[in-house]
């Protein structure tokens, strides 16, 4: 049992994260900011459920994780897990050049991993399919563990597994194609992946 | 009932063993995902070491033995290691092959840097003014 005197302590720090999160779940700052406020709303009414010694910050988010769902998900076309294509492991790196590389820091994965902006990051993981962007989410930006993310979510862990693993290969997918419209990808020598090679340009021998 | 699987359907790996070396499992992979559970299982017992592939691989008895770990078990589930959510001796296994494996090291240090970044940039401060409702909506003092 936990004390609702305590909740602002607590809770109020975890507001930039949860906002965060909000906003790459919704997409737009007016729903992020009422889907925060409703999780912390719902959060403080259920405070004195919670208990004192587990995981706040994943209880705050299986709040905010049901609460989207249940307010947002309902408004979109289903949320098809088909929609996401198969996209080879690494995929990032590969396209960079790394597996050519004799060391580590090749120009083009830094010259990658120094332009790519905060913007580009969000837009990413904003174009991943919602299974698995939560997933991601939770994993690589908020740093939950498996398991963790299996009960915020509700799902078994070996979905998690699954939902990590092919968002992480579908938002490296997405910032491949940022690097390409910057032009930051590498020579791509001879391959029959054409389209690695911006329209218009003459690619000199 | 048909066991072609030219419709993509899942099926079940020919060459199952069971997880190599007495792993034990249970904990953290008991994918209960069909999804998952479709999937090849390699000697370390991951069902997600096959995920990338679109189909199981038959016809590879060998894969089901336990073996070094390899440059292509290491591309396919680097990302779970750096999560730290293989069996301990899994784990192990993959800290060994990337200690003697320059390619790999290289592979590993740009995912962390890249894991580094997007987390760094997908931050978004609460805008004051929604700090402040939701302080207010609370009945908690601004302060």
């Amino acid at each position: 049992m936990a004390d609702q005197a305590t909740f602002a302590e607590s809770a109020m720090p975890l507001m930039d994260q949860l906002y965060s999160a909000a906003m790459r779940m919704t997409r737009n700052a007016a729903d992020a900011e009422d889907l925060v406020q409703e999780t912390y709303m719902k959060a403080y009414r259920a405070y004195d459920r919670f208990e004192e010694g587990t995981n706040l910050k994943a209880w705050m988010y299986r709040i905010l994780t049901n609460s989207y769902i249940n307010r947002y998900r309902s408004k979109q076309r289903r949320p098809d897990e088909s929609d996401i294509a198969d996209v080879e492991d690494m995929y990032l790196y590969r396209r960079l050049g790394g597996e050519q590389a004799s060391s580590l820091g090749t120009s083009a994965e830094e010259a990658f991993l120094s332009s790519v902006t905060d913007e580009t990051v969000k837009a990413a993981i904003e174009a991943i399919p919602e299974n698995f962007r939560i997933a991601v989410l939770l994993a690589d930006v908020e740093g939950f563990a498996y398991k963790e993310i299996a009960e915020i979510l509700e799902i078994p862990i070996g979905t998690v597994m699954s939902r990590i693993h092919r968002g992480r290969k579908a938002l490296e997918k997405q910032l491949h194609d940022f690097a390409e419209e910057r032009n930051l990808l590498p020579d791509p020598g001879p391959t029959d992946d054409t389209d690695v090679i911006p329209d218009g340009e003459v690619v000199s021998p | 009932m048909t066991t072609n699987d030219d419709t993509g359907a899942p099926q079940p790996h020919p060459g199952n063993l069971p997880a190599a070396g007495g792993i034990d499992q249970s904990s953290v992979f008991a994918a209960s995902d069909p999804f998952v559970d479709a999937r090849t299982q390699s000697w370390l017992g991951v069902d997600v070491l096959a995920m990338s592939e679109p189909t199981p691989q038959f016809g590879q008895p060998a894969e089901a033995l336990p073996r070094p770990v390899s440059c292509m078990d290491v591309h396919q589930n680097l990302s779970i290691f750096l999560d730290g959510e293989l069996t301990v001796l899994q784990q192990q296994a993959f800290a060994e092959h990337l200690a003697m494996c320059p390619p790999c090291q290289t592979a590993q240090a740009f995912q962390m840097q890249l894991r580094t970044t997007i987390a760094a940039k997908a931050i978004d401060p609460t805008p004051a003014d929604v700090r402040d409702r939701i302080t207010r909506a609370l009945g908690f003092d601004l302060g």
